[in-house]
């Protein structure tokens, strides 16, 4: 069954890399995309995805706090963290909330899809 | 500054920058050595991306390149031609994954240090002139097959929080 | 951005003798920089969850105004190391006073200087707001980007 991916992140060169990245694969589909952690809340709600794609250091509302309030919702999205920062205090943090999984830019397209069919289970 | 730190902090900058470059390009950065910057003006041609960060260590890192190498990088990733904008947006995510990286070891070495990275600030143009003050710098040249890219991070030591 | 930014930054820019005709504010896309001269700073906050940049931009006439206003009599060449200096620590004083509205909790890195002409300038993806300054007919933008 194909995942229903959104992906969010405020950097628009990271965003077509990601969909470029899942457009060659048939088990993912981008169903929108979103440029900060409101938007992504919104279309969460609107889109129900699969998997979410994350940055961390947004405008408006940051990955973080955009991950608790959907996480929140007792949604079954899988969330993966992608961030430039990997460091010890961020991960810790990522996982206090209930995001256990995690990819550091820059990333390779068969990382991502590793990453993606692990916590998809797909 | 801690010589040993500053040590410690210029090998992650080193390191990332030459791991971020091979993962976006599949090409090789050499390290051809690293020098206490005596002035304190940097004059730069090409493309540019800075990003300042703060915590026990402050500072601010400057990559500079040739064009053609902040081309060949968008090439790599976008398989299309970049115009000035594009550049600009390539060269500053650029910036944002090496610093990222850096400051990511940076903080797991030093535990509690918790720099922050502000945002990239990019820049593209000939006889581009930056001045920095107040803080010791150190440059660092690496050989690609396209070009040589410039790093230079300048380094004070705040309090610790 | 609030007409009580523009009264903090013209209070500073009257304190160290630059004198201001008017102020006015607008709204940006992104923070771009179309001036030859800028200095601009980065802003964190401490536990991360803001970030930003702010910037000084002008020509070369505000800066020779500026310089002369700060430094009377001295005769400072405005890319000489001493009349950049003096812009960086301008930009340090407005920041300064300006960043405590916005965000308490802010701190800067170091400022950068940077000159060039026919350069493109992109200081933060987000949208910007400047505030244009008239001083002496010669024009400053103070630019703040922030999360």
């Amino acid at each position: 069954m194909v995942k229903k991916v959104l992906v969010v992140d405020d950097s628009p060169l990271v965003r077509r890399l990601i969909k470029k990245a899942l457009s060659q694969h048939t088990d993912f589909s981008v169903v929108g995309e979103a440029s900060n952690g409101q938007e992504a809340v919104e279309l969460y709600e609107k889109l129900r995805p699969d998997v979410i794609t994350l940055d961390v250091t947004m405008p408006v509302k940051d990955g973080l706090q955009a991950a608790k309030e959907i996480l929140d919702k007792g949604s079954q999205t899988k969330i993966l963290l992608l961030s430039a920062m990997g460091d010890d205090d961020l991960l810790k943090q990522a996982s206090s909330i209930g995001i256990e999984h995690s990819l550091q830019k820059p990333f390779k397209a068969d990382q991502l899809l590793e990453a993606l069919n692990k916590i998809a289970g797909g | 500054m801690d010589r040993e730190a500053a040590k410690q902090i210029l090998q992650s900058f080193a390191k990332a920058v030459c791991s971020v470059f091979h993962e976006l390009t599949e090409q090789e950065l050499a390290p051809q050595g690293v020098e206490k910057a005596e002035s304190l003006i940097l004059k730069a041609s090409g493309a540019v991306v800075i990003l300042g960060f703060n915590g026990a260590f402050s500072g601010r890192v400057l990559i500079s390149m040739p064009k053609e190498m902040a081309s060949f990088i968008h090439e790599s990733l976008m398989d299309e031609k970049p115009n000035d904008e594009d550049l600009l947006l390539t060269i500053s995510e650029f910036g944002n994954m090496v610093s990222g990286n850096a400051i990511t070891v940076v903080n797991n070495i030093f535990k509690g240090a918790n720099v922050r990275l502000s945002p990239p600030s990019s820049f593209v143009g000939d006889d581009l002139t930056f001045f920095n003050f107040k803080m010791s710098a150190f440059n660092m040249v690496f050989k690609a097959q396209n070009g040589t890219l410039r790093m230079n991070v300048a380094l004070r030591e705040e309090k610790r929080e | 951005m609030s007409s009580n930014l523009g009264d903090v930054i013209k209070n500073i820019l009257s304190s160290v003798g630059i004198s201001v005709s008017s102020v006015k504010s607008l709204k940006e896309g992104k923070h771009l920089v179309k001036t030859p001269m800028c200095v601009f700073m980065g802003i964190v906050t401490r536990n991360n969850e803001r970030k930003g940049v702010i910037s000084l931009e002008f020509e070369k006439d505000f800066a020779e105004v500026a310089l002369n206003a700060m430094m009377p009599g001295f005769d400072v060449a405005v890319d000489s190391e001493l009349g950049v200096s003096a812009l960086s620590e301008l930009t340090n004083m407005i920041s300064g006073n300006v960043l405590p509205h916005i965000a308490p909790n802010a701190i800067t890195t170091p400022p950068t200087t940077v000159v060039g002409f026919n350069m493109a300038v992109l200081l933060n993806t987000l949208p910007s707001y400047k505030i244009i300054v008239d001083c002496s007919g010669t024009i400053l933008a103070i630019g703040l980007s922030f999360t």
